[in-house]
């Protein structure tokens, strides 16, 4: 496991929470497809590493899961953003902005990860 | 902060496996049927949308795996695994498991309870405030003796005037008091202490006060402090026992304190149950009647050093001599050497070099022990290359076999140092009953934290060590070699064989060092038990009369009153002759006192030679026993004549008058003014200080001494120990003793009832002691040596079968083949015996000072030693060579 994967996982766990802030609570096939839906299919989400990233976020405290029901009334896992991720999100979202422009001046031009 | 809670939550996910992992089976399995009803919203047909769904899925284990690995500690559980698998494979090797663990937890054991030892005697400090600084002090008048006192002039002096101590303190050597009032009269030992010797040590009493200056001075109100002890058992702890009254040889003290359970006298020859006042003149008087021998503490002033305060009491001494100078202790005062060490160092003297000896006893054998559990290992790693091969070809790394075996060894570790514990806690039990009273004095020995620290390093140490050294071995296999050798039989692997020959000799070299060390402490024993007493110990009852001065207040009632007592016992059936005096032998010297002789000049002041004086009665050498080679024993009318006789002993004709006849020659003891006394006879040498001290030139004089005699005048009270010679078993005779003394005066104990043989016998408890534990020890050595030997010989043999049967087809005859084998086994025991030679000979000295009469290099027995191990490690290699002698070729071939 290289450096690769913790970067992917680092830019992963602020998507899930993007995504639980700007959605609700959602389950984990939901923020799966949410994000891709998001990226414009450009990016294809690995469910080998979102569980361990759900699961990290969730022992760190930044978010919280329960049973629920679905619309459908199918059983499933829901997870939602807690307070300290409500601030984690804005911490991390403020430093990706800054590192991303930072990239921008060196790329003269903006690319999305 | 956040990660901490993320290991927290982790280390709580090691537990609630199943249901975590049924939850994320069925969070997987919910993701999937959405998926899948997605799919089929998109328009595919079921099997499509599933088939979709799970290709999209990925691998559902591998995800399982990864999320695994996050919820819990992976590194927590591969140690898990590890010793799961450890003690599985153990369980599949029970037999070998079983040897190593008892192996390791005699040796863990046997070390764990030395240890209690070491750690009360030597490494725990002294129960006293800031014990560092409290330092022990004494004079050295003579190069002979090592005087431990110091006489009160001195001490006097030194608490006037110096300055490197805040306090100095004094004892007298203790003495025994009568107990009477309520209950049994009793025999008390009672020790007098200067007001600030409680103050010194920094102990208060529990209850009640300390001494105060003014109780110290002569004529002030006797007032005493009693112990936790005797107060408990004797007072039933009366709470109010303060300014009640005891008496003490029927005199009356009023109770001023009682020393706390916790409070230990810092002198371990005395018990004390009662404290009185050291009553000192204020000043320094040299022509006192009394001059009193004092024993000294002294606290350090911050800052000042042992040196510096030794140079100072050194210098007052000198300006006191300077101005001072009585003619009659001119002993050569100005060579008097003022001697200063740490009370700590004082207190363990005697137990420190017995102690450090079987700690590196014990150390050794827990070393044979891990070098045979390490040959054990080896040989399994060996039989288990399969296993590491085809690990290492399925992607283990080195680290990772090396961790296994090391978790496999700590496995076995721990589980010999749990039983080590044990074996430890059993130990201690067996070592508090059977210490000798030096050992066991000091404090209780104990498991406590620090000895549960020490094993706990002691089992970690045994892990890497005999864990690190098959892991290497075996770690870096040749896989192909290995895996296409499948099964096959050659000689091992060269690095194993080379780590297992290097093992067998060192067992066999630190066995060599353990046996040497308990064959010269057995024939130090031996020698010792053989010693010649002087006497006949058997059939002899010994016991302590104490007549208190103030009753018995002349030397001619208490005479008159032992003479009563001697003629009543000797009309009692069973008594054959009865003797007193004022010391036993074994027991010490009652003082010594200078001598002259009438045919040479008299010697200037403190130039005559010391020597022991013993008080006897005239049936005391028939009834102890001891020879007369000339002359006569005293007589009755030694006692009253106007002449007075003296009595000597071989060394003292020997020194003193080479080969004339001493009888009828005349000696002056004491004073030089004292009356000439007349030597009536020459008696066998006594061992008088102890069964291992060699004799020296005695005095004897009668028990009784005619009034005009100046030594009568300047004595208080002599002590008085009757021996009974009896025509059977003494002990039946204690009670009609007791019976006896009671009848003539009720208000009397006794005390010390005790026959010589059990006297003698418990002269011999120390080095009976090391003697056993080190025997144990060695024989614990030499057992594991062999079967060192046996396996490595053994395996050794089982390796080459093949090469030893393709030998013998090619046509080699058992002769060759016992060579080739025994080859092996003597180059292991020359080496070995070579190596444990030159360790003996490099680490015996460290014992020199257990030893009787036998030097640490005696050659007869490491000879004799080198003879025990060569031929056990012969009989040790004999059964594998056979076995491998027997081979029969085809079969070995066969075996393929």
């Amino acid at each position: 496991m290289g450096e690769k994967t913790d970067v992917w996982q680092g830019t992963l766990a602020l998507m899930v929470l993007k995504t639980l802030e700007m959605m609700g609570p959602q389950h984990g096939y939901g923020i799966a497809r949410r994000i891709e839906q998001t990226s414009g299919h450009l990016l294809e989400v690995n469910y080998g590493t979102l569980y361990p990233a759900l699961l990290k976020l969730e022992q760190e405290g930044y978010i919280s899961s329960e049973w629920g029901v679905s619309e459908n009334k199918r059983k499933a896992k829901y997870y939602k953003l807690t307070r300290a991720g409500q601030k984690q999100v804005e911490r991390e979202a403020r430093e990706w902005e800054q590192a991303t422009a930072i990239l921008a001046r060196f790329l003269g031009k903006a690319t999305s990860s | 902060m956040r990660k901490l809670r993320a290991w927290w939550v982790r280390l709580g996910g090691l537990l609630g496996k199943d249901r975590c992992e049924r939850e994320l089976a069925e969070e997987l399995e919910s993701n999937l049927q959405f998926h899948i009803e997605d799919n089929l919203r998109a328009g595919m047909t079921p099997e499509e949308a599933r088939r979709c769904a799970l290709i999209r899925l990925g691998g559902l284990e591998q995800t399982k795996e990864l999320y695994r690995d996050r919820r819990g500690l992976p590194r927590l559980e591969a140690l898990a695994q590890d010793v799961r698998y450890g003690i599985r494979t153990l369980r599949k090797a029970p037999g070998f498991a079983a040897v190593a663990v008892i192996t390791l937890a005699l040796g863990i054991g046997a070390n764990t309870a030395i240890f209690s030892a070491v750690n009360v005697a030597l490494l725990r400090p002294l129960p006293y405030r800031d014990p560092g600084r409290l330092m022990w002090i004494t004079e050295i008048w003579h190069k002979e003796h090592d005087n431990a006192t110091v006489p009160s002039p001195d001490y006097i002096n030194w608490s006037a005037q110096a300055q490197s101590f805040a306090e100095l303190a004094a004892y007298d050597g203790g003495s025994e008091a009568n107990l009477t009032g309520a209950g049994e009269p009793e025999r008390i030992q009672t020790v007098a202490v200067t007001a600030n010797f409680f103050h010194t040590l920094g102990v208060g009493p529990a209850l009640g006060r300390s001494f105060v200056g003014r109780e110290a001075l002569p004529d002030a109100p006797a007032v005493a402090i009693l112990s936790t002890e005797l107060w408990q058992r004797r007072f039933g702890r009366d709470p109010n026992i303060l300014g009640k009254a005891i008496t003490l040889d029927d005199q009356r003290y009023t109770v001023v304190g009682v020393m706390p359970p916790s409070f230990r006298f810092p002198d371990q020859d005395l018990k004390p149950q009662c404290f009185v006042p050291f009553q000192l003149p204020a000043r320094a008087d040299w022509y006192a009647k009394m001059l009193a021998d004092t024993f000294l503490i002294g606290r350090l002033r911050p800052g000042a050093t042992q040196e510096q305060a030794r140079r100072e009491l050194a210098a007052i001494n000198q300006r006191d001599f300077a101005q001072v100078s009585p003619p009659f202790l001119r002993m050569g005062r100005n060579n008097v050497q003022v001697q200063i060490v740490p009370l700590q160092a004082k207190l363990v003297g005697d137990v420190r070099s017995q102690l450090l000896v079987l700690l590196a006893a014990v150390a050794f054998v827990l070393l044979i022990a891990c070098a045979n559990v390490a040959n054990l290992q080896l040989v399994r790693t060996a039989a288990r290359q399969q296993e590491f091969a085809v690990r290492a070809a399925i992607g283990a790394g080195r680290a990772r076999l090396i961790r296994q075996l090391l978790t496999e060894g700590a496995v076995l570790a721990f589980a010999g140092g749990a039983f080590g514990l044990a074996t430890a806690i059993a130990g201690i039990r067996l070592l508090r009953w059977f210490a000798p009273q030096g050992l066991s004095q000091i404090a209780p020995m104990a498991v406590d934290r620090s000895v549960l620290a020490f094993t706990l390093g002691v089992t970690c140490l045994v892990t890497i060590l005999f864990g690190t050294l098959p892991g290497l071995a075996a770690s870096h296999p040749d896989i192909n070699e290995t895996l296409k050798r499948a099964g096959r039989r050659t000689a091992g692997a060269r690095g194993g064989r080379h780590i297992r020959h290097v093992l067998a000799t060192g067992e066999l070299a630190l066995s060599v060092v353990l046996l040497v060390g308990s064959g010269l402490l057995l024939r130090s024993f031996i020698l010792l038990a053989n010693v010649d007493p002087g006497f006949d110990p058997h059939r002899l009852l010994t016991a302590r009369v104490n007549l208190p001065p103030a009753k018995y207040s002349t030397a001619a009632v208490q005479w008159e009153f032992l003479q009563r007592l001697m003629q009543q016992l000797r009309e009692l059936p069973g008594v054959e002759s009865v003797g007193i005096t004022n010391v036993l032998p074994l027991s010490g010297y009652a003082g010594e006192t200078a001598v002259r002789f009438e045919d040479e000049p008299s010697p200037p002041p403190g130039a005559a030679p010391s020597v022991p004086l013993t008080a006897v009665s005239p049936d005391y050498f028939r009834t102890m026993r001891v020879p007369l080679l000339a002359g006569r024993f005293f007589a009755a009318h030694d006692g009253t004549h106007k002449d007075f006789a003296i009595i000597v002993n071989g060394s003292f004709a020997q020194r003193f008058f080479r080969n004339q006849n001493a009888i009828g020659k005349r000696v002056r003891v004491g004073a030089p003014d004292w009356p000439w006394r007349t030597i009536v006879g020459v008696v066998g040498d006594v061992r008088q200080l102890g069964i291992a001290q060699p004799p020296q030139a005695e005095l004897y004089r009668p028990y009784a001494s005619p009034p005009a005699d100046p030594i009568a005048a300047n004595e208080i009270s002599l002590p008085a120990t009757v021996a009974i010679r009896s025509k059977s078993n003494p002990v039946a005779l204690a009670a009609t003793l007791r019976h006896q003394l009671a009848q003539m005066d009720p208000e009397l104990p006794i005390s010390d009832i005790a026959t010589m043989d059990q006297r003698l016998d418990s002269s011999l408890a120390a080095p009976r002691f090391n003697t056993t534990l080190l025997g144990i020890f060695a024989a614990f050595a030499l057992l594991l040596a062999m079967i060192g030997i046996y396996g490595v010989i053994a395996y050794f043999a089982s390796q080459r079968t093949h090469e030893i049967g393709i030998r013998m087809a090619l046509g080699a005859v058992p002769k060759n083949i016992l060579r080739l084998l025994m080859g092996e086994a003597l180059a292991i025991t020359l080496l070995g015996l070579t190596a444990g030679v030159a360790g003996a000979l490099a680490l015996t000295r460290y014992m020199a000072n257990l030893l009787f009469e036998i030097r640490p290099t005696d050659p007869a027995t490491i000879v004799a030693v080198c003879l025990v191990l060569g031929g056990v490690a012969a009989a040790a290699s004999y059964l594998p060579v056979r076995r491998a002698m027997k081979v029969d070729p085809m079969i070995a071939l066969r075996y393929e």
